[in-house]
Order: structure tokens, then C-alpha cells, then sequence
């Protein structure tokens, strides 16, 4: 230690580092001046390290800013975008379903003759049209974008059959018609079929749209951006730049007999924990999108699923004439809170937190970091 | 260490493998734009029907990388309403009515399609009084082609099988002067038998009531002749004169009689046209006469045969037909028949090319060489042994054959008329003491619909 600190030290069997003079009757051949400052000696070494930490800051900035941001956009499609355009579809085709059993309900009863086919049956109406304005508003292209048109069309024409259903009932009952308001049942029947024929019927174009829109959901629960692959990226990048600042450490304690430079220090646990808080915040919304589509989703599905089987049998009972073994239609609170855990889900996947700013900034960091801890030692080769 | 000195260059070199990695993850986002050019389709076949029209565009789709879009639903005609009304129609869509045709052409809603056509093969294939079902006058006045006919069908047309019907009755039923007196005759006997001699079934979603217009059309046709069923057509013959009167009650007596229609009135009201005929093929038959249109086969292929999972009714072997019989001189040698009309709403160029598409003998024969499809190419240059059972080709020699053939009445007529038409059949089933009540407000509609 008997140099002063930080002070170059040649290494053993080498010409001196730096800036120390060349035998003058062996000139080295001259350099391109634009190059020569990456070349020459210690302070061209200092600053080819510097590039290459900074290289690699930049690198594991932008890899971590895409990750980051297309898991995030991914979340944000699907909770905004894909999982509505599902949900709606799906109870469009419930309501629908429970509309034309509702209208039985009130026909067998003999609400009709009062009611038309009831109020249950309007609500349906109204809540199928809501969900149906939405999915024209979420999906303004594709599949149910097509297919919305012929849907609208279709549900016009049911509700002009029940509307005839219920002038004609009403007309029987006003003759006194003996034959038993034949004609009424004969348009409701009618109404049904318009509804649930399976080639080309109102519910059979509705399932053309769930099945796009469920597709399009599954594609995007699936996404490769939420795939663990990605974040090996983000570790190969990052355990890069660790190396490389291990590298530099390595080399100031060689050349200068220092056995850590606090600043390439910090720069490192900067890394790390940028490093760590990325993939705390991948792991976390790739954990809530399996949950999505692994729990949530099949259980949303199952709920509807089972309540519009219901509904079916509910109605092909009372078309039949007969009593259904259950009644009440759609259970509105299961199937909410279904929907609300998937939501739930999707919104925790969305949530990166503050990691879309914190990644610039640690990234600056530790670029100033690590250009101060080299600043220190070519600023000894000046003057 | 030379080593050591290479690491910055390989460093950049990783450098550029990751930038490269990130700008495909980058890129992996976007989608690309553009693709096949599209004709959407909107229709009323489902089913086979629609197999059967998927089936004549796939060589234009592969000819042309055109991608044919068709959606398929019973209610075409309301969808098409809606989509219209919405400004967002489809490129092509089927009319079934030439009174549709008229309509949209009138209105300029159809874009007419003389570019897409070559007139000269058009009138080497097709007959005149078929190219003229495909003309229309515009917003103009001038006639132009506003549809093609994709498939024709024959609607005076009785089924039975052969095999179930009573073998006393078999040979007056088939025999070839077979007049309507011999047919209801041999209905009556077999329900004094105790069995059912018509199946019936007037549904049909949003056009139900369309299968008892055609019993009612015919028995005009085959009872007073042509010219009266024009005048009728035409609105100058009112609902309430003798010979469409006479017709109504004639089907009423089929219809509304206890034991002659399977299940009664109500029964009728509910069932579906396509499931109609279904106990045909029962055993013991359900009903052993059905009034259905040529297209009828392809339900029938699909029907069970004698409640067999796998055995389906064979053309000529389980079912035959024939020809709906004169009920006086006026009515020999006539046949209505129907017909499946193209119009374009879109004029796009490759709209152009697939209505140019389906006017060509390879198109058509792509369709009717599907077995139980029931479609009859009226294309002149489409050969009988192209049809694939004798039945369908003695339906299209029927169809391309006879002396007198008129259009669907129904169809022809403006849509408020038919609409009115469906209607009134299903309340005279309902209550067929309401039949003044019902033929005077068809006169009201009809003073109304044809008002100039």
C-alpha cells in the first residue's frame, strides 16, 4: 500500500496502464481519434466497461419495460375488453332464454290475459338489449361484431311474435274461443322456435358470439406474455449487467487496489432490486391470471351454464304444457358473484403498481451510479 | 489476456441478440392487416340447405381466394329488414319472393347486377319467363337483372311412400289421370279406416302459416287455371270472389275435418313444415299424404326410417311423389313452383364475381348432385343424369316440363299481402267460422298493398 489510494498499479509483466508514455523509437500506429479514446490504455478499458454497463442498464430496461407493459396491456384487454365481451354475450343468452320462458309463465298461468307475457319477460328484453349495445361497444369488429346485425334482426322478430302472441290470445279470450286460444300458443310457439332453433335460431347466433368472444378470452388468459419464458429474459438481462459490475469491481481492484467502488455497489443492489420487484409484480399477475382461467373463469362458465340449463328445461316443461320442477328463472346474485371473483382476478393482474415508473428510475440510478464510479477513476488520469 | 480484451465485442454482440429478441416481442404484438377479400351472404337455408350452398361456393373460393361469409337463419327476411334499416346490409342476400325483388329493386336498395352477368350465355341457359323472374324495374322505371335463381323448387307436388301406403289405394293414387275428387277419395277412405291420411304442419318461425298458402295456392291453380290465379296474384281478383273462396274452404276440409289432418287444427299450428312429414316413415305411419315442395327431400334424407338410429328414407324405395291433381279442365298441365333469388345489396367487385359464379352449370350442379337435396337447377344446360335419384330428376323433368307454370302466389305478392296471407291462414285454422272475417280483411289489405 504504498502507492496513494486509488492510484493505478501496473500489472505484473505489462506495460504501464493509462496514460503512461510509450517508448518513444516504437509509436504505436495512430488510431482514429473518434476511436481512440475507447483504446488507450486504462482510461480506454475504464470507459469500454463503462459502455458495456450502461449497454446492459439500458437492455435490462427495455426488457423489463416491455414485459412489464405487455403483461399489463395483456390484463387490461382482457379484464376491459375480452372478459365483458364474454360475460355480456354469455348473459344475453341467459336473459334471452329466460325471456321466452318467462312469456310461457305468464301464458300458462293466465297473467297473459293482464300482463302479455309479464314483466319478467320485459326485464329479460331490457337486460338483452343492454348487454347486446355493450358487446356492439366492445366489439365493433370481428365475429360478434358481424354477427351483432343478424342478432339485433332476430330479436326484433322474436318480440314481434310474442307481441302476436299476445293479440291473438287476447282475441281468443275476447270470442270466447272454444278451441283454447290456439292461435296465441301457436304464435308463442312460434316466438320459441324464432328463439331456439338450433340452425340459424336468435340463441344459436348468440352462441356463434360467445363462442368468439370465449376464444378470444382464452387466448388472451393464455397469452405468452403471461408466460414464465418472458421472465427469463428479464433474469438473463439483469444477471448480465450484475456481471458486468462484478466485472468492473474486479477490475478497480486489480488496477487500483480498491476493493469495492460504493457506487458500482449501489448500482448493483439497484439491480437486484429491480430485478426482484419485477418479478415479484410478473409472478403476482401471472399467478392471478391462472387463477382467472383456472377457477374463476370455468366457474362463472359453470354458473351460467347450469342456470340456463334450468331456464331450458324450465321452459320446454311449460311449452309442453306441464308444471317445470322448479321456477324463478335466473338466479341474479350467483351468477354476480361469480362474474365479481373473476373481475377480481383480472383486476389484481392488471395492477403493476408503481413498477412502470420505477423502472426508469432505477434504471437511471444506476447509470449515474455507475458513471460516478468511473468518473472518480479516469478523473485521476486528467492533468 | 486476449479474453478479456474480446468480452466488449461479444458483449455487444449479446447486446444485439437481445435487441433483437425484445424488438420481436415488440413486434409480436401487431397484427397484420388486410386478407382475402370477403362476400358476405345472408340467407334463410340452414342445415342441408346451407351444406348445400357451401358446398357451390367452395370451388369459387378456391378459384378466386374469395372468402364466401354466409350466415344461415329462418328469419332472413326480418334480419334483412333490420340490416337494411340499420344501413348495414349484407352483399348478397336470398329473397325468396319475387315481390321482395320488386320492392328493393324499386326502391333502389338492390344494386343491379347486368355488369356481373353475360347476357348472351344468360339467355342461352335459361328460359325467358326464368330470366324475367330475375329482372325488376328500378327507381328508373328501366328493367334491369337485380337477382339470379340459385335453385328452383316444385311446389304441386303430394308425398307418400310407397312402400307403407295400402296397396288397394296405391294404384288409383299413382295412376296418371289422377284428379282431386280420386285423391280426397282415397283420403277419405283411409280415415274411415282409422287411419290418418294427411300430415299437416303450418310452422315456420316468422313465416309460419306458409305451407297452408301453398295447399290454397294450388288448389286455385289446379281449379280455376292460370288466369285466375294471375288476376289473384295481381290484386284485381278480390280474396272474397267465388274462385279463392271455394279454395279456402277446399282446404278447410282437408284441414279442419275430424280424422282427414294429423292431430287436428291445433296440431297443424305447431308443427313444423320440415317434421311434417316425419310419420311418413313411422311404422305404422303416422299420416300417409304430405302437400310439401320439392326441397321437402332433404328433410326427408334425414328423417329415421321406421324409428331406425341409422336407416334414413331412400328416394322412390320410402318416398315418392305425385303431382298435385286438376280439380277441372281449367287447372291440366299447370304446376306452381318456387324459386331461391340472389340479389345483391353491395356492389362490390367480388359480389359481381360470385353472382357471375352461380349462374354456371358447374355452380348449379355442385348443389343439386348433393343426394337428398331437393334442389332443381332451372339452367337449361344442366343434365337430367346430373340429378343423383330419380325422384329429383323427375322433379326437375316435372319442372322444366310443364305446360303452365306459375310463381308462388304468396311470393309474388306485395310482402304486406303475404305477410297478411300467412296470417289469415293460421286464424282460419284457428277458427274456421271466421272465414268472411277474414277473407274481407285480406280485401282491406289488398286495396292497401296494391294501391299504385
Amino acid at each position: 500500500m504504498g502507492q496513494p489510494k486509488g492510484s493505478p498499479v501496473p500489472a505484473a509483466g505489462s506495460a504501464p496502464p493509462g496514460t503512461a508514455s510509450p517508448p518513444a523509437a516504437a509509436p504505436a500506429p495512430a488510431a482514429p481519434p473518434s476511436a481512440a479514446w475507447l483504446r488507450d490504455g486504462t482510461p480506454g478499458r475504464l470507459r469500454r466497461l463503462l459502455l458495456l454497463i450502461l449497454t446492459a442498464t439500458v437492455l435490462l430496461w427495455l426488457i423489463a419495460t416491455i414485459v412489464v407493459q405487455g403483461l399489463h396491456g395483456t390484463a387490461a384487454t382482457v379484464r376491459d375488453q375480452d372478459a365483458p365481451a364474454f360475460t355480456d354475450a354469455t348473459e344475453a343468452h341467459a336473459v334471452l332464454s329466460d325471456a321466452d320462458r318467462a312469456a310461457w309463465q305468464s301464458f300458462r298461468s293466465g297473467e297473459a290475459q293482464l300482463t302479455g307475457p309479464g314483466q319478467q319477460y320485459q326485464n329479460d328484453i331490457t337486460t338483452a338489449g343492454q348487454d347486446l349495445e355493450q358487446l356492439a361497444a366492445l366489439a365493433p369488429s370481428g365475429t360478434a361484431g358481424q354477427q351483432l346485425p343478424t342478432i339485433s334482426g332476430q330479436l326484433v322478430n322474436y318480440q314481434g311474435l310474442v307481441e302476436q302472441a299476445d293479440a291473438a290470445n287476447r282475441a281468443d279470450i275476447a270470442v270466447g274461443n272454444a278451441s283454447g286460444h290456439d292461435l296465441g300458443y301457436a304464435y308463442l310457439t312460434y316466438s320459441s322456435s324464432a328463439m331456439r332453433n338450433p340452425q340459424g335460431g336468435l340463441l344459436a347466433s348468440i352462441s356463434g358470439v360467445t363462442a368468439a368472444d370465449r376464444q378470444a378470452l382464452d387466448q388472451g388468459l393464455g397469452s405468452w406474455w403471461a408466460s414464465p419464458v418472458l421472465l427469463v429474459l428479464v433474469v438473463a438481462a439483469a444477471g448480465w449487467l450484475l456481471w458486468c459490475i462484478l466485472r468492473a469491481q474486479r477490475f478497480l481492484l486489480r488496477r487500483f487496489r480498491r476493493l469495492v467502488s460504493p457506487p458500482l455497489a449501489v448500482a448493483g443492489v439497484l439491480t437486484v432490486v429491480l430485478l426482484a420487484w419485477v418479478l415479484a409484480t410478473a409472478v403476482s399477475a401471472e399467478s392471478s391470471l391462472g387463477a382467472a382461467r383456472g377457477s374463476a373463469l370455468p366457474a362463472l362458465t359453470q354458473v351460467w351454464q347450469a342456470q340456463s340449463s334450468a331456464v331450458d328445461a324450465q321452459a320446454a316443461a311449460l311449452r309442453a304444457g306441464k308444471t317445470p320442477s322448479a321456477s324463478g328463472g335466473l338466479n341474479v346474485i350467483a351468477t354476480q358473484q361469480a362474474s365479481s371473483a373473476l373481475t377480481a382476478d383480472l383486476t389484481s393482474a392488471q395492477d403493476v403498481g408503481l413498477l412502470p415508473a420505477g423502472i426508469p428510475l432505477l434504471a437511471v440510478a444506476i447509470v449515474g451510479l455507475t458513471w460516478l464510479g468511473f468518473k472518480l477513476r479516469l478523473d485521476e488520469y486528467r492533468g | 489476456m486476449p479474453g478479456r480484451s474480446r468480452s466488449p465485442r461479444r458483449a455487444v454482440a449479446l447486446l444485439a441478440a437481445c435487441g433483437l429478441a425484445a424488438g420481436a416481442l415488440a413486434a409480436c404484438g401487431g397484427g397484420s392487416a388486410g386478407g382475402p377479400a370477403v362476400v358476405t351472404v345472408l340467407g334463410s337455408w340452414t342445415g342441408d340447405e346451407q351444406s348445400g350452398f357451401l358446398a357451390m361456393v367452395r370451388g369459387f373460393e378456391h378459384a378466386t381466394g374469395i372468402q364466401v361469409d354466409y350466415t344461415g337463419t329462418r328469419d332472413a327476411d326480418a334480419v334483412l329488414a333490420s340490416d337494411l334499416k340499420d344501413g348495414n346490409p349484407p352483399d348478397l342476400a336470398v329473397l325468396s319472393r319475387p315481390g321482395e325483388l320488386r320492392q328493393d329493386a324499386a326502391d333502389g336498395t338492390l344494386v343491379p347486377i347486368d355488369a356481373a352477368l353475360d347476357q348472351a350465355r344468360l339467355a342461352r341457359q335459361y328460359t325467358p319467363g326464368w330470366r324475367s323472374l330475375m329482372q325488376a324495374a328500378g327507381p328508373s322505371g328501366a328493367r334491369h337483372y337485380y337477382a339470379i335463381i340459385v335453385k328452383a323448387a316444385l311446389k304441386s307436388v303430394i308425398w307418400y311412400d310407397p312402400r307403407q301406403f295400402p296397396a288397394r289405394d296405391l294404384s288409383r293414387l299413382t295412376s296418371p289421370g289422377l284428379t282431386w275428387d280420386q285423391l280426397t277419395g282415397v283420403a277419405r277412405g283411409l280415415a274411415r279406416g282409422g287411419v290418418t291420411p294427411w300430415c299437416l304442419g303450418l310452422e315456420d318461425s316468422s313465416d309460419s302459416g306458409w305451407p297452408g298458402t301453398d295447399w290454397i295456392e294450388d288448389i286455385v291453380l289446379h281449379r280455376s287455371g292460370p288466369k285466375v290465379y294471375d288476376q289473384w296474384v295481381a290484386g284485381t281478383l278480390p280474396w272474397t270472389s267465388a274462385p279463392i273462396r271455394q279454395a279456402w274452404q277446399a282446404f278447410g276440409r282437408v284441414a279442419s275435418t275430424r280424422g282427414l289432418a294429423r292431430g287436428g287444427p291445433a296440431a297443424a299450428l305447431v308443427t313444423s313444415y320440415a317434421q311434417a312429414g316425419q310419420p311418413l316413415f313411422t311404422r305404422p305411419p303416422g299420416c300417409y299424404l304430405d302437400h310439401e315442395g320439392s326441397f321437402i327431400t332433404a328433410f326427408y334424407a334425414q328423417d329415421r326410417l321406421g324409428g331406425s338410429r341409422h336407416a334414413h328414407p331412400r328416394p322412390r324405395t320410402d318416398f315418392d311423389f305425385v303431382p298435385f291433381p286438376p280439380l277441372a279442365s281449367a287447372g291440366k298441365g299447370t304446376a306452381e313452383v318456387a324459386g331461391d333469388l340472389l340479389g345483391m345489396f353491395r356492389g362490390t367487385a367480388a359480389a359481381r364475381k360470385l353472382i357471375s359464379y352461380l349462374t354456371t352449370p358447374a355452380a348449379q350442379e355442385a348443389w343439386i348432385r348433393r343426394p337428398g337435396s331437393g334442389a332443381i337447377s332451372v339452367n337449361r344446360l344442366v343434365p337430367l343424369a346430373d340429378y343423383p335419384d330419380p325422384v329429383s330428376r323427375e322433379l326437375a323433368r316435372n319442372l322444366l316440363g310443364a305446360a303452365s307454370v306459375r310463381f308462388d302466389a304468396s311470393d309474388s305478392m306485395p310482402q304486406i299481402m303475404e305477410n297478411a296471407f300467412n296470417n289469415a291462414v293460421l286464424e282460419y285454422l284457428d277458427d274456421p267460422g271466421q272465414l268472411d272475417v277474414i277473407l274481407g280483411g285480406l280485401d282491406q289489405v289488398r286495396q292497401a298493398a296494391y294501391k299504385p
